[in-house]
């Protein structure tokens, strides 16, 4: 830490002498001080920005509360007082920047630290003033005639070129097509430099260190790299022998995409390791290089631009020689459709040496197909609808008679390319990748519609060349060649107006109208009676084919009966016609509505066996009620609709009326409804419309098909009362839930509806006979107090304790008793534990004579 | 027979897998229903454009050089340099011819001469506009 007073003199160092201040204007910053002299250096610098001056001591102390004094600088101190203030700015900059550090260390962002700790280190000022062009030729001369300059590549042509060979800090590029000498080239050049003892490092982004240092082997010694096996001794001898003459050669594979960074690292690891620092550093090649900074993937151009730079900046860094290569390539995507001689149609990919490529006057044969490569591409869409994937720098040749491309700026919007016609005769084929065979130009369609006429040919070269009949589409061009050459054969003048009016007629091209349009008046009137004459099922087809009587009489029977086809055909015939005709319908039935036959089990088990047809048939019923259920049409619909479709097909309630019909209307039709269901399923009304016997039955069927004639009573009471029942003769006099005579039921009040706390209208009991009555107890709808404790909640479906289902049940006795009724309650427990005493308990309570006992 | 057809649109397509071939002739091809021109490069008319990714690469190159080398060379112990940039010298546009040793895999001076002037006399010919009879006729 700088003392505050050291601090103190440097601020009066810079207000005493303004050179000072603006030699280390640059690098002072207010942040360096401690926080008392922060603002006055602001205000400093502020005040120096506006007015280009430096502010007066009275101005700074009314402003920052600081006292500052001026001293005397002479021109000797200022250097003093430059560089003590750039020391200070050093310090202080570095303290700041490891603090800075350890946090971003916490945070995770090592990247950051190299950077930041970098600038501080190098904070400095810039004394540096420039080279003196005409003051220091010769010195200039003399430092560069001490180093050799260029370094000879060891090819004495391409040395020329270079002027010399190639100088440290540069960079030499080659590129050449995927698979033309990249590699080998580089491996060269690394021979070349090795042997005039410079170190070479060579750096392998693309293939193996071995697969490089084979190649090495084989140029040193001449052995094909695929026999290093059987001649392992003499390259070993061969190659540690001249290993001792030559500089150092390392080859180092790393990953492709490896960065500018990346490389620096394993510099810097290398000269500490070997103690010195490559003449050449190659790099094979440069498009597998990534760069420093992320790039998009789809900005290739962007990423080899930061690629190079950075690789050139290490060379400056270390003043190393560079080298390295790239591909180069105009090329197409693969499903690129090219025209063979005879007008075959090929994808490009597909094309081998020797093929033939028309090119719209002459053939040109293919003699090389290079490897494929992954690059950047663009879509070119012309106005014809042409469409063609091709790199930036593929060639077309344009209407100017140039070759341009995308990337030299000849190739943009507007421009206007040759194209071969072609017409697409299907309306499948729009895009002209996926035609091949399907595309067919003038010379097909002519020998298609075959045109003799060279009159005609000419007339509808002429038309399609037209504008319009470029703009129609495809399938509509097929059309309208139909049509123009029927216009033509017509001799009807050839106007597009009608042509156009036809395609607008569309479907409806049957009709009579159509035909007039396509044809002429004349020429289209005799077609379409042509065509009606051939329909088939035609009034004087059948006249022809039976004479008028018959054929009168037929058509009197045209209905498709056994009998109809009998008669038509002769009973033999006939037959077998009918069943054609019925197998025909049965089957476009069936696969209309999807099954014909009722899928019952049987019908399973006979198709699959017991065990498969039983499965499959259980698993149609489970996917069949799944369909049904409403879980399932709720995933289908949305909830109201749900609503009614569920309404409709589980109960008419009033609800599914209410949706149906709106409020009031949906409640009068319900009622209405309801109505007619107690009428229809009245005692009388079946009585009367079945006869008595049946109509009983039928009643009774309903009465035990609702709900409560059928819940009423448990099994075991019914044991119970059947046995009493046995007993009793007069059976008219008796009322039991499962008698045909019907439940009986007494109407009770207002008073009485608030002690039961209930809302029925009418009381049920379980057995009556005339002024008795037996209730059957269940323990556990009534709690059974031999059972269950007072707190108890035997009934999980109320909620009531036992007590309170005890009293409602005590209540309801009362009532009963209250009317005159003698009342009698069985339990279940009882009943079960002994039922012949509890039968004869029953019988003596009503007064019954024990008849036949049970 | 070809018409003349104006360009709609260029769009960007992304990066997909490409293949180029060459011709003899003329070197002009039908591609999609598109008059264009042979794909891969030809010795006699390589510039800088040709590179792979654009020009960017060639800007930050002290020299760039093209190798022009196919099968037919690979069997004639041929090799090409086509200097393409450079900084400090007048040789863009130049070629040197050096000799494939294939045994080796050695590329090294030689023996051969290429006819410097016809070169020159044709590359400077590349630079001018052509007409179409003129590609026709190559």
């Amino acid at each position: 830490m700088i003392k505050s007073k050291k601090q103190k003199l440097m601020i009066e160092y810079l207000l005493s002498s303004p050179d000072t201040y603006i030699i280390c204007k640059t690098i002072l910053k207010a942040e360096y001080f401690n926080p008392e002299y922060r603002q006055s250096v602001n205000f400093i610098h502020n005040y120096h920005d506006n007015y280009n001056a430096i502010p007066s001591l009275d101005l700074i102390q009314a402003e920052t509360d600081m006292k500052f004094d001026v001293r005397q600088v002479t021109k000797d101190e200022i250097e003093y007082c430059s560089t003590e203030i750039e020391k200070f700015c050093r310090q202080r900059g570095c303290e700041q920047a490891v603090e800075k550090a350890s946090l971003l260390l916490n945070k995770d962002q090592p990247d950051m630290i190299e950077s930041i700790i970098k600038d501080a280190v190098s904070i400095s000022l810039n004394k540096d003033v420039g080279s003196d062009y005409f003051q220091n030729v010769r010195s200039r001369l003399e430092r560069l005639s001490k180093e050799p300059q260029r370094i000879s590549t060891g090819w004495s042509g391409v040395d020329d070129l270079l002027g010399g060979g190639l100088a440290r800090s540069e960079l030499i590029l080659w590129s050449a097509n995927s698979g033309g000498g990249k590699s080998i080239t580089l491996a060269n050049l690394a021979i070349n430099m090795v042997m005039q003892k410079l170190n070479v490092l060579y750096i392998t982004l693309e293939l193996s260190t071995d697969m490089v240092e084979q190649r090495f082997d084989s140029m040193f010694t001449g052995v094909p790299t695929v026999n290093w096996l059987p001649n392992m001794d003499k390259i070993i001898n061969e190659v540690s022998e001249i290993g001792e003459d030559f500089g150092k050669l390392i080859v180092h594979r790393m990953q492709t995409g490896t960065t500018a960074n990346a490389i620096r690292g394993f510099l810097k690891e290398f000269e500490l390791k070997n103690g010195y620092i490559p003449d050449l550093l190659i790099v094979d090649y440069l498009d597998a290089m990534g760069a420093n900074e992320h790039v998009s993937a789809d900005n290739i151009h962007e990423k080899d631009k930061r690629a190079t730079e950075q690789l050139r900046d290490i060379l400056i860094d270390y003043s190393m020689m560079g080298a390295t290569a790239s591909q180069q390539n105009r090329c197409l995507a693969l499903n690129t459709v090219v025209e063979l001689i005879g007008g075959v149609f090929k994808q490009i990919k597909d094309v081998i040496v020797g093929d033939k490529l028309f090119n719209g006057t002459t053939y040109n044969s293919v003699t090389e197909v290079l490897p494929t490569t992954k690059q950047k591409t663009y879509k070119i869409t012309t106005k014809s609808g042409k469409e063609i994937i091709c790199s930036g720098n593929h060639k077309f040749l344009t209407t100017d008679n140039q070759l341009g491309t995308i990337f030299d700026g000849t190739i943009k919007q507007c421009t206007k390319l040759f194209i071969k016609f072609k017409i697409l005769l299907s309306s499948r084929c729009n895009k002209p990748t996926e035609v091949t065979n399907m595309v067919y130009d003038i010379d097909w369609f002519s020998s298609r519609i075959q045109i003799e006429n060279d009159e005609v040919k000419n007339q509808i070269l002429e038309y399609i060349q037209t504008k319009h009949f470029q703009t129609i589409s495809h399938y509509d061009r097929q059309r309208v060649l139909k049509i123009f050459k029927n216009r033509i054969l017509g001799n009807v003048n050839v106007n597009y107006d009608i042509i156009i009016r036809c395609l607008s007629i569309g479907k409806d091209s049957s009709s009579l109208e159509s035909h007039k349009l396509r044809f002429g008046d004349q020429y289209g009137t005799k077609k379409f009676y042509e065509k009606a004459n051939a329909c088939k099922f035609n009034k004087d087809r059948f006249v022809e084919q039976h004479g008028l009587e018959k054929a009168t009489e037929l058509l009197s029977k045209r209905g498709a009966s056994c009998s109809n086809y009998i008669e038509r055909y002769g009973e033999e015939l006939g037959n077998i016609k009918w069943n054609e005709y019925k197998t025909k319908r049965k089957a476009t039935y069936q696969s209309r509505s999807g099954s014909y036959e009722k899928r019952n089990l049987d019908y399973f088990i006979d198709k699959y066996g017991i065990d498969k047809g039983t499965l499959i048939w259980k698993n149609r019923n489970d996917k069949i009620s799944y369909k049904n259920s409403k879980a399932y049409v709720l995933t289908l619909h949305n909830p109201n609709i749900v609503d009614q479709i569920f309404y409709k097909r589980k109960s008419r309630g009033l609800q599914y009326y209410i949706l149906k019909y709106g409020a009031t209307l949906g409640e009068k039709k319900h009622n209405e409804l309801k109505l007619k269901r107690i009428l229809y399923r009245s005692k009388d009304y079946l009585i009367q419309k079945h006869g008595e016997e049946h109509g009983l039955v039928l009643y009774n069927q309903y009465r035990f098909k609702t709900k409560k004639a059928g819940k009423r009573g448990s099994k075991i009471s019914k044991q119970l009362f059947d046995a009493i029942l046995s007993n009793i003769v007069d059976v008219n006099e008796t009322y039991y839930w499962s008698q045909p005579s019907g439940e009986w039921r007494i109407s009770i009040n207002n008073d009485d509806r608030q002690l039961l706390n209930n809302n029925q209208q009418n009381l049920f009991v379980d057995f009556k006979y005339q002024q008795s009555i037996i209730e059957f107890f269940g323990d556990f709808w009534h709690a059974n107090p031999a059972l269950y404790a007072d707190n108890d909640i035997c009934n999980p479906f109320s909620q009531l304790t036992a007590k309170e289902i005890r009293e409602s049940d005590a209540n309801r006795l009362q009532i009963l008793q209250q009317k005159g009724f003698n009342v009698l309650v069985i339990w279940e427990q009882e009943f079960r534990v002994n039922p012949d005493a509890t039968i004869t308990k029953c019988l003596n309570f009503l007064g019954i004579k024990h008849v036949n006992r049970r | 027979m070809l018409i003349e057809d104006e360009i709609l649109t260029i769009e960007e397509y992304g990066e997909i897998e490409t293949i180029d071939i060459n011709l003899d002739g003329n070197r002009l091809f039908l591609a999609n229903g598109i008059l264009t021109h042979n794909s891969a490069i030809d010795a006699t008319e390589l510039n800088q454009s040709h590179i792979a990714g654009g020009i960017s690469k060639v800007n930050t190159a002290d020299w760039y050089l093209s190798i022009i080398f196919n099968n037919s060379m690979r069997a004639m112990g041929d090799i090409i340099f086509l200097f393409l940039k450079s900084r400090s010298s007048d040789a863009v546009g130049k070629q040197v011819l050096l000799k494939w040793v294939n045994n080796r895999l050695r590329i090294t001076d030689s023996d051969k001469k290429l006819q410097s002037d016809v070169i020159v006399e044709q590359v400077a010919s590349k630079t001018k506009n052509k007409s179409l009879l003129d590609i026709m006729d190559l």
